[in-house]
C-alpha cells in the first residue's frame, strides 16, 4: 500500500465511477474523478496524474475530444490512457488508436479485477 | 374479212395491255398476299407480346401485393407469435386493405405447418393447405405464382404466395388467391382490337382461357406422361381429364420456349389457313396465344385485285379509244388524198387536179401530185409515227400503271398507320388503366421528355397535380427533378435516348413542398417497329423510408448495445466486488444468490455481444480482414483455451494435425470465433467421463477442411433442418442447458459463407455430431466493412 500513483477515472455512469473508485483505491492508488471530457482535461492538465481512465461517450465532451486535446499538451502526449467503454466498433477503435491510446477496453466484457491488473500492468 | 388498219392496231394494242395486265393482276395479288400475310404476323406478334406484358404487369401487381403484406411488420409479428389467435380482426381488417377492389377471391396468412390462420374467405380458415405447392414453394423461402383448381372451391385461381421471413427463418406464407377474371380482364378488354382469337395456356399447355368456353382446360396438344405425373404429384387440377387438340406442335415447343414463336398451320377441320403467334407471359409459367384465320385478312388482296384488274381494263378501253382519235386525226387527210387517187385511178385523169394558179391550192395539188408519188413512202412514214404513238401509249399505259402502283401503296401505308396509331392509343388506354392506381410513380413522357401522362401516385409522391405537369419535360427543375448532378441526367438520357436501354438507379427528386426524397427510378424507353422511340416510360418507388431506416438500424444497435452494456457492467462489478472481498462475511447462501446474478449477467453480456455480430452479419457489415496464419499452431491455441472447460467434464481432445505447418490466410478473429465454438459445443454436448473430441485438419483440391467430431449427444433428426437457424437450439442441449443463446452456430455459419467458405454437419443421436468447415485454398476472402467483431464475453 505504498503506492502513490494517481488515476484520473472520467466517467459520468456514476455506479461504474462508484465500482472503480472502490476498486483502485483498495489497490492503494490515489484517485481523481471528473464526470466530462472537458473537466476531465482541465483537471489532467492541472494534476498531471500517472494513468487516465476514461469512457467514451460523456455529456458537454466526448473522451476522444478530450483525449485529442489532451495529445497535444506536451506533458499529455505521453501519458498513458486507458479507454473503457461499451462502445466496440472499428471507428472507434481507430480514432483511439490515432490518440496514441494504449488500451481500449469494452466494459461489459472486463472483470473490475482484470481492469485493476490491466492498471497494474501499465503503471505498477 | 378486211379488217382496217385502225381496228388492227386498237385490237392489238389492247390485246397486249390487257394480257400483260392480267399478268400483273396475278403477280400483284400474290405478292400482296404474301405481304398481307407478313404484316398480320408482325401484327400478331407485337399483339401477343403487347398482350402477354399487360398480363404479366397484372401479375406481378398481385405478386408484389403479396410480397408487400408479408413485409409487414404487423403480419411478422402476428405470425411469431407462439399461438396467433385465428382470424384475428384487427389482422384480417389489415389485410383485407390488400384487395384491389375486390380483386382477390382471398388473402390468407398460413403458419409455417400450412395451416389457415386467418383468411379474408372465412372457409379457409383452420384447413391445411400444406400439401399445396404454392405453399411447399414459398415455405422454401420463394415466391411463388400459379393456377390451381381449388379444392374448397372446386374453381380455378390464380396463386400467389410469399413467403414471411423473420430473422432469416421462413415463419409462414401470405397468400392471395385472385378470380380467373383479374387476370382474364386484361385479354378481354384487349380482344376488342383483333378479329381473332386469344387463349391463355400454362407450360402443361393447359388452356387456362379461350374466347371459346368449350376449349377451357383441354391441351394444346398430348400431354407427356410425365408431365402428368408432375400435375398429379402438385395436385394442380385434380379431377380433370385434359382433352388434347390439335396444336401438338405447339406443345411441344413449349419445352425450351424462345419469348415469341409464330406458326402458320392448315386448320384441316375448316380447311382455314392459320396463322398462331404465341408468347411467355415475363417468366411466369404462362403462355399467351393469338390465332387468326387467313381468310379474314386475305379480303383485302383480293379486293386488290380486282381494283387493278378494273384499272387494267380501264386502261386498255382507254388507250383503245385514245389511239382510235389520234389515228382518225392523222389518217383524215389521207382519206382525202386516198378517194382522189381513187378517181385518178379510175381514170378520171380529165379532173386531174390542176396545179395551176399558184395559189394555195396549186400548192396543195403540187403536194398532193407529189404526194402521189411518194403514197407508200407517206404510208410509211405514217405507219411510223403510229408505231411511235403506239410506244407512246405503251409509255403512258406504263405510267398510268406506275402511279397506280404508287397510290395504292400510299394507301397501304395510310392503312397501316391508321392502325398504328389506333394500336398506341389502345394500348396507352389500357396501359392507364393498369397503371393508374400502382403504389409507384409512373410517367409516360414523348421522345423529347414532356409528361404526356402521369398517374395517380405521382401527385401523391411529388405532391404536382397532372394537369400542372402535363406537357412540362419530366423530372427538371420546373417539377420534382433536377436534384442529382449533371452528369447523372446525361447519363440517362444517353442510355435511353442513343442506346434505347432501360436505365435504372437510384435518385434524389424534391417534393412540390420542398422536402428532398429518395427514389428507386427505371426508365425504358418504347421504341416502335423501326426502333424508332415512341416514348419513355418513367417508374419510381418513393425508397425514402426504406433508407431511413436501414441508416438507422446499425446506429440503434449500437446505442441499444450501449445501453445495454452500462448496466450489465455495473451489476458485474458490484457482484465481482462483493464476492471478492472476504470481509464482508458473506454467508454460503449469499455467495450462491451472488454468483447466479453473476452468471446471469455475464450470460446477458454474451447474449448482446451475440446479438450485435449477428446485427452486422445481417447488414452485411462484417469486416472480413484475413492475415498470413499457421493453420495448426491457431487450432493448438484455440485448444488451449478450453482447457478449463474439458477438465470439468474429465475429456480430451484429439487433433489429428498434418506434418509441418499450414499456412493459409485467415481472419484470427473471426475464424477463432467459429473454431472456439465447435470445439466449445463438441465438449459442452459430450457427457462427463465420455468426453472424447477428435479434431483434424487436411488439405486438399478444394482447400482447407477441418472437422470436429464428438461422441456425444447428437442433433435429433428433426432439429437438423433448423441447427444453423438464429435461437434455434435442439430439444437435447437445451435440457443439458439452459444457456447459450442459440447463436453461435448461426454465427459461425455466417463467417464461413461469408469469406467462401462451408460449414455443415453429420449427427446421429446419442453417437455423436461431426462438424466440417472449409475454407478456400487462397484463404477466406477479404471483405470491406465498418465494423469489427465483439468477442465473447
Amino acid at each position: 500500500m505504498t503506492n502513490e500513483k494517481i488515476i484520473l477515472i472520467v466517467e459520468d455512469e456514476k455506479p461504474l465511477m462508484n465500482a472503480l473508485f472502490a476498486k483502485l483505491t483498495k489497490e492503494g492508488y490515489g484517485l481523481l474523478r471528473a464526470t466530462d471530457g472537458e473537466e476531465g482535461l482541465k483537471m489532467a492538465l492541472k494534476k498531471k496524474p500517472d494513468l487516465i481512465l476514461t469512457d467514451i461517450i460523456m455529456p458537454v465532451m466526448d473522451g476522444i475530444t478530450m483525449l485529442g486535446h489532451l495529445r497535444e499538451d506536451d506533458w499529455g502526449k505521453n501519458v498513458p490512457v486507458i479507454i473503457l467503454t461499451n462502445l466496440s466498433d472499428e471507428i472507434r477503435l481507430k480514432e483511439a488508436q490515432d490518440n496514441n491510446v494504449n488500451d481500449y477496453l469494452v466494459k461489459s466484457d472486463w472483470k473490475i479485477s482484470d481492469v485493476a491488473a490491466k492498471v497494474k500492468e501499465k503503471i505498477g | 374479212m378486211k379488217i382496217s388498219l385502225r381496228n388492227k392496231i386498237i385490237v392489238s394494242t389492247s390485246l397486249v395491255i390487257l394480257v400483260f395486265g392480267f399478268l400483273a393482276t396475278i403477280s400483284v395479288f400474290y405478292y400482296a398476299r404474301a405481304e398481307l400475310i407478313n404484316s398480320k404476323k408482325d401484327v400478331l406478334k407485337s399483339q401477343t407480346l403487347d398482350l402477354a406484358s399487360i398480363i404479366q404487369k397484372t401479375l406481378d401487381q398481385a405478386s408484389v401485393v403479396s410480397a408487400s403484406i408479408a413485409r409487414q411488420d404487423t403480419v411478422i409479428t402476428y405470425l411469431s407469435r407462439a399461438e396467433p389467435v385465428v382470424q384475428d380482426q384487427t389482422m384480417l381488417t389489415h389485410i383485407s386493405h390488400y384487395d384491389l377492389g375486390d380483386a382477390f377471391l382471398a388473402i390468407y396468412l398460413m403458419n409455417n405447418d400450412g395451416k389457415v390462420l386467418l383468411s379474408t374467405d372465412e372457409s379457409f380458415v383452420g384447413n391445411n393447405y400444406g400439401f399445396r405447392e404454392y405453399f411447399k414453394v414459398a415455405s422454401e423461402g420463394k415466391s411463388y405464382v400459379d393456377v390451381v383448381r381449388g379444392v374448397t372451391s372446386e374453381q380455378v385461381g390464380y396463386y400467389f404466395s410469399y413467403p414471411v421471413v423473420s430473422f432469416g427463418e421462413v415463419i409462414g406464407v401470405v397468400v392471395i388467391k385472385a378470380k380467373p377474371a383479374y387476370v382474364h380482364s386484361d385479354i378481354l378488354s384487349y380482344e376488342a382490337v383483333g378479329t381473332g382469337h386469344v387463349l391463355m395456356v400454362n407450360n402443361y399447355g393447359i388452356v387456362l382461357y379461350s374466347d371459346k368456353e368449350d376449349l377451357l382446360l383441354k391441351s394444346l396438344g398430348q400431354i407427356s406422361q410425365e408431365d402428368l405425373k408432375e400435375i398429379a404429384v402438385k395436385k394442380l387440377f385434380d379431377g380433370i381429364t385434359f382433352e388434347p387438340m390439335q396444336y401438338g406442335f405447339i406443345h411441344e415447343s413449349l419445352d425450351g420456349f424462345s419469348e415469341l414463336e409464330t406458326f402458320e398451320f392448315f386448320d384441316e377441320e375448316d380447311g382455314e389457313k392459320e396463322i398462331i403467334t404465341l408468347a411467355q407471359i415475363g417468366e411466369y409459367p404462362f403462355f399467351v396465344m393469338l390465332e387468326e384465320e387467313t381468310d379474314d385478312f386475305l379480303g383485302a388482296a383480293v379486293r386488290l385485285a380486282y381494283i387493278l384488274a378494273f384499272f387494267i381494263v380501264l386502261a386498255a378501253f382507254l388507250s383503245g379509244f385514245m389511239i382510235f382519235v389520234l389515228i382518225s386525226r392523222y389518217l383524215k387527210p389521207l382519206d382525202k388524198f386516198k378517194k382522189a387517187t381513187s378517181k385518178i385511178a379510175d381514170g378520171s385523169y380529165e379532173t386531174r387536179l390542176s396545179e395551176e394558179g399558184g395559189d394555195e391550192f396549186s400548192v396543195l395539188s403540187k403536194s398532193f401530185n407529189l404526194m402521189l408519188d411518194k403514197v407508200l413512202s407517206s404510208q410509211s412514214e405514217v405507219n411510223k409515227k403510229v408505231k411511235q404513238q403506239t410506244s407512246e401509249i405503251g409509255r403512258r399505259q406504263q405510267e398510268a400503271e406506275d402511279q397506280q402502283k404508287a397510290i395504292l401503296n400510299i394507301l397501304e401505308d395510310v392503312e397501316e398507320d391508321k392502325e398504328l396509331a389506333e394500336d398506341v392509343v389502345n394500348d396507352l388506354e389500357k396501359f392507364k388503366l393498369a397503371v393508374e392506381n400502382a403504389s409507384d410513380h409512373i410517367v409516360i413522357t414523348d421522345v423529347e421528355g414532356n409528361i404526356v401522362y402521369a398517374n395517380h401516385a405521382v401527385e401523391e409522391i411529388t405532391g404536382y397535380k397532372q394537369d400542372e405537369i402535363l406537357k412540362l419535360k419530366a423530372g427538371t427543375k420546373k417539377n420534382w427533378g433536377g436534384q442529382m448532378d449533371k452528369k447523372f441526367y446525361e447519363e440517362m438520357w444517353d442510355t435511353i435516348k442513343n442506346k434505347k436501354q432501360i436505365f435504372s438507379g437510384e435518385i434524389v427528386n424534391k417534393r412540390k413542398d420542398g422536402r428532398k426524397y429518395t427514389a428507386l427510378a427505371s426508365v425504358s424507353p418504347v421504341l416502335d417497329k423501326e426502333g424508332e422511340v415512341l416514348f419513355f416510360v418513367g417508374i419510381e418507388r418513393d425508397i425514402t423510408k426504406e433508407k431511413e431506416i436501414d441508416k438507422a438500424k446499425p446506429e440503434f444497435v449500437s446505442i441499444a448495445s450501449h445501453q445495454l452494456r452500462t448496466p450489465l457492467a455495473s451489476i458485474n462489478w458490484y457482484t465481482e466486488m462483493l464476492l471478492d472481498d472476504e470481509q464482508k462475511n458473506l454467508d454460503d447462501e449469499q455467495k450462491t444468490y451472488l454468483n447466479e446474478i453473476y452468471n446471469g449477467s455475464t450470460r446477458m453480456v454474451r447474449l448482446v455481444n451475440d446479438l450485435l455480430n449477428v446485427s452486422r452479419l445481417d447488414l452485411g457489415r462484417m469486416k472480413i480482414q484475413p492475415e498470413k496464419e499457421d493453420l495448426i499452431a491457431f487450432i493448438e491455441d484455440v485448444i488451449n483455451d478450453v482447457t478449463a472447460i474439458l477438465k470439468e467434464k474429465n475429456g480430451k481432445i484429439i487433433f489429428k494435425k498434418p506434418k509441418g505447418k499450414m499456412i493459409t490466410m485467415v481472419d484470427t478473429v473471426l475464424f477463432s470465433q467459429v473454431v472456439n465454438n465447435l470445439i466449445s459445443n463438441a465438449i459442452k454436448y459430450s457427457p462427463k467421463d465420455k468426453c472424447v473430441i477428435t479434431v483434424s485438419l487436411a488439405k486438399s483440391k478444394g482447400g482447407y477442411e477441418m472437422t470436429v467430431a464428438d461422441k456425444g449427444v447428437g442433433i435429433p433428426k428433426h432439429n437438423q433442418k433448423k441447427i444453423f437457424n438464429k435461437f434455434f437450439r435442439a430439444d437435447n442441449a437445451q435440457k443439458i442447458s439452459a444457456e447459450g443463446t442459440g447463436l453461435g452456430l448461426y454465427i459461425a455459419k455466417m463467417i464461413m459463407e461469408n469469406s467462401g467458405g462451408k460449414l455443415w454437419f453429420e449427427s446421429r443421436l446419442n453417437r455423436g455430431t461431426t462438424f466440417f468447415a472449409t475454407i478456400p485454398l487462397r484463404g477466406m476472402h477479404e471483405k470491406e466493412g465498418e465494423k469489427g467483431f465483439s468477442e465473447l464475453g
